[in-house]
């Protein structure tokens, strides 16, 4: 009998198939061209309307079980055609994501992002112009495409850069959408957290970027006058109906009678040479960025090209808080929950995590030695991890760590008041075992 | 575990002569007999040693060193983070062995720097110290050992950010200085030395120096204003740029098979911050 042949440890990206999905972008015809010339299996799905359907369209185009969707506006490094899937990330619960650096601000994030699919959960997402009458939708919302099972996974590295701005309209567009998105979810966020916590000021910091960089590249003024009249709207206007976004008929017309025309010669503001007055839109850049600057603490900036030069191009933007994504991802794999259980790939994921001082992975990781899940666990190790991951503020460490040295019944008196202190720290930060779900 | 804030500590200071009680003491680093003194009074295997500048983030000393480092036969350092353009400098903390320091009074240079950041670093005290520090820290910016040493963009943030702090357009003419010429930083010097007082004429001067460094030296700089400046720094990554990790991780795969598992962690997560590293 012949043993059936092990299943392989990764995948390779350049195995998967790949979709191009473009619209109406005038620039299509050569991206798609550079990404036939680096991935000649590559498909294109093109002209579908609403970013659900086109989706959809591209899951179609692959005829497979995954495929990688490229936006229009991305060009990939062929390095990605090289990088491996871990087998336990191949999963039809996850969809995965590489960041992605915008040409013209230099942020690196997920907009315009390399994203690999599960066909069945691109199918199965109801999103965007899809989404029912009754939800506001104007993002892929992964996580709710089968709640506590589906899961948007971020992967490590940079593969891809997209250009947005190669016309006005396309610029005023991408800032639009991303300053909507963006401002939308700040609201939630702050209302969520409050202005101070980590996520607020993470949400900050890219409509920072958003909103005050780009100057230098051709267009560019346009992508942060987008971003910031989509913020200001989003804070302004919270009866604007903000899946006006999801429709690109929409942003056609609003771009044709209500934006543009203000820019041109006849228009509300004075035209230039270039068929637009660059002063008038920088002024009106600058009155958006008092606005907003009043309204909230996000603290945009107005550089000259050259400043913003100096900034896109140094190419020290990194992503800001990938340590809580990655404990996610191991927290996922611990619990089994749409991925299987694996103990190894979890404790790597926290192991990762930790170097980049995310406290719950160090308490992940302590949870993994105290239940003896992993080779070589301790107690020693689960007691040393607690504590680190108690220093660095994690809600749960200290009830663990209370808990583990509660067994012990020959404890001094300088322990049980230590313990009692854990215990109260623990309530502090939120975590009251009595009533709330463990982790 | 002993997180960084829970073991003694000693802060370097030139020309300091006496220590405060209840405080951390200070300590010149010429000094070999002060330091001898001081590590004999602390107890436990090491002792970290603050870097004369470095003013320490509390939150920060809350993390922990590797297991892995502490049993190695090397000394670690943490980072700070230049406070006037948020890059990465080597003065920071580092954990020396207590007895060796309480026997030989000699502080050991870090062998292996961590590349998290613990606190900024700043010489601001008066426009001399400003300007000083700035051609000085330049030079050992320009001279970093990590692989990739600076770019011509790295360079040129550095010259560019750091006015909206304490005398920091002094410490920006020692920068821009010494990027145009060591030769002529005491030219510079006197010329600032005229403008003592008069804002406006320091700023001038400088934008004149940095209008040189970018043509004779094709840097790029370009003094951003006090306002500018502070939120440009806002903008930058919170972390060491990778030249500081990719050090990190091959000096790490010499310690041994601990070593090569701590470099491992390292390696997968700088790759999510600034992708894969070389080689």
């Amino acid at each position: 009998m012949t043993a059936a042949p092990r299943p392989s440890a990764s995948t390779r990206v350049a195995d998967l198939p790949i979709v191009f999905m473009s619209f109406d972008e005038p620039w299509a015809e050569l991206g798609w061209q550079d990404l036939k010339a680096k991935a000649p299996h590559a498909k294109r799905v093109h002209g579908v309307a609403g970013l659900d359907a086109c989706h959809k369209a591209a899951a179609r185009a692959a005829e497979g079980e995954w495929f990688i969707s490229v936006d229009a506006d991305t060009i990939i490094d062929p390095a990605f055609l090289d990088v491996r899937i871990p087998r336990q990330l191949l999963n039809r619960n996850f969809r995965l994501q590489w960041h992605c650096r915008n040409k013209t601000n230099g942020l690196v994030s997920g907009n315009g992002s390399l994203k690999l699919w599960p066909t069945v959960l691109a199918n199965k997402m109801r999103t965007h112009e899809a989404a029912p009458d009754t939800k506001v939708s104007i993002d892929h919302e992964i996580d709710q495409i089968v709640p506590g099972q589906s899961m948007g996974v971020q992967m490590p590295g940079c593969y891809s850069v997209t250009n947005p701005a190669q016309t006005p309209y396309h610029a005023f567009r991408s800032g639009f959408r991303e300053g909507v998105l963006l401002g939308h979810l700040l609201i939630r966020q702050i209302s969520l957290n409050g202005q101070d916590s980590p996520q607020t000021e993470y949400l900050m910091g890219l409509l920072r970027i958003w909103c005050s960089l780009g100057r230098q590249a051709e267009n560019g003024l346009w992508l942060i006058y987008g971003a910031r009249l989509g913020l200001r709207l989003t804070q302004e206007r919270p009866d604007w109906d903000l899946r006006n976004v999801n429709s690109y008929a929409w942003l056609w017309d609003f771009w044709r009678m209500r934006v543009h025309p203000r820019f041109v010669a006849g228009g509300a503001q004075r035209g230039g040479d270039n068929g637009w007055s660059e002063y008038h839109l920088a002024a009106e850049c600058r009155l958006l960025k008092d606005w907003i600057n009043a309204a909230l603490p996000v603290g945009i900036t107005d550089y000259s090209a050259e400043e913003s030069a100096l900034l896109v191009e140094s190419g020290l933007f990194s992503p800001r808080r990938p340590g809580a994504l990655i404990d996610a991802l191991g927290y996922r794999f611990v619990k089994g929950a749409g991925a299987g259980r694996d103990i190894k790939f979890a404790r790597e994921a926290f192991e990762t995590a930790s170097v980049l001082g995310n406290a719950a992975a160090f308490n992940n990781l302590a949870r993994l030695h105290e239940t003896e899940e992993i080779e070589g666990a301790s107690r020693d190790e689960a007691e040393r991890l607690y504590r680190v991951a108690t220093e660095l503020g994690s809600r749960y460490a200290p009830y663990h760590l209370a808990q583990l040295w509660s067994a012990d019944a020959t404890n001094s008196r300088a322990r049980k008041t230590e313990i009692a202190r854990l215990l109260k720290l623990a309530r502090k930060r939120g975590f009251d075992p009595g009533g709330a779900a463990d982790k | 575990m002993t997180a960084l804030k829970d073991y003694p500590r000693i802060h370097l200071a030139t020309g300091a002569a006496s220590t405060s009680a209840g405080q951390a003491p200070r300590i010149d680093p010429q000094d070999a007999d002060g330091l001898r003194r001081a590590a004999a009074k602390q107890r436990g295997k090491w002792i970290a040693i603050v870097d004369e500048g470095v003013r320490l983030w509390p939150e920060a000393l809350n993390q922990s060193p590797e297991p892995e480092l502490l049993g190695a036969d090397t000394s670690i350092g943490y980072l700070s983070r230049v406070e006037m353009n948020g890059f990465a400098n080597r003065a920071g903390l580092r954990l020396c062995r207590r007895a060796r320091l309480a026997k030989t009074g000699t502080l050991p240079a870090a062998e292996l720097h961590i590349p998290k950041f613990v606190g900024h670093w700043s010489s601001d005290a008066t426009p001399k110290n400003a300007f000083k520090a700035g051609v000085s820290r330049t030079g050992t910016f320009m001279q970093d050992p990590a692989p990739a040493g600076p770019s011509l963009r790295d360079l040129a943030l550095w010259g560019s950010l750091g006015a909206d702090l304490r005398n920091g357009v002094w410490w920006l003419l020692g920068v821009n200085a010494a990027l145009l010429d060591p030769g002529r930083v005491e030219e510079v010097r006197r010329e600032a030395d005229a403008f003592k007082g008069h804002g406006d004429g320091l700023v001038r001067l400088l934008h004149e120096i940095a209008r040189e460094v970018r043509l004779e030296r094709s840097i790029p700089v370009r003094p951003l204003t006090a306002a500018l400046s502070r939120s440009a720094r806002q903008l930058l990554s919170p972390w060491p740029a990778p030249r500081y990790w990719t050090e990190f991780v091959e000096r790490c795969q010499r310690l041994g098979p601990d070593g090569t598992k701590l470099a491992a962690d390292y390696r997968r997560a700088v790759d999510y911050l600034w992708g894969p590293l070389d080689g």
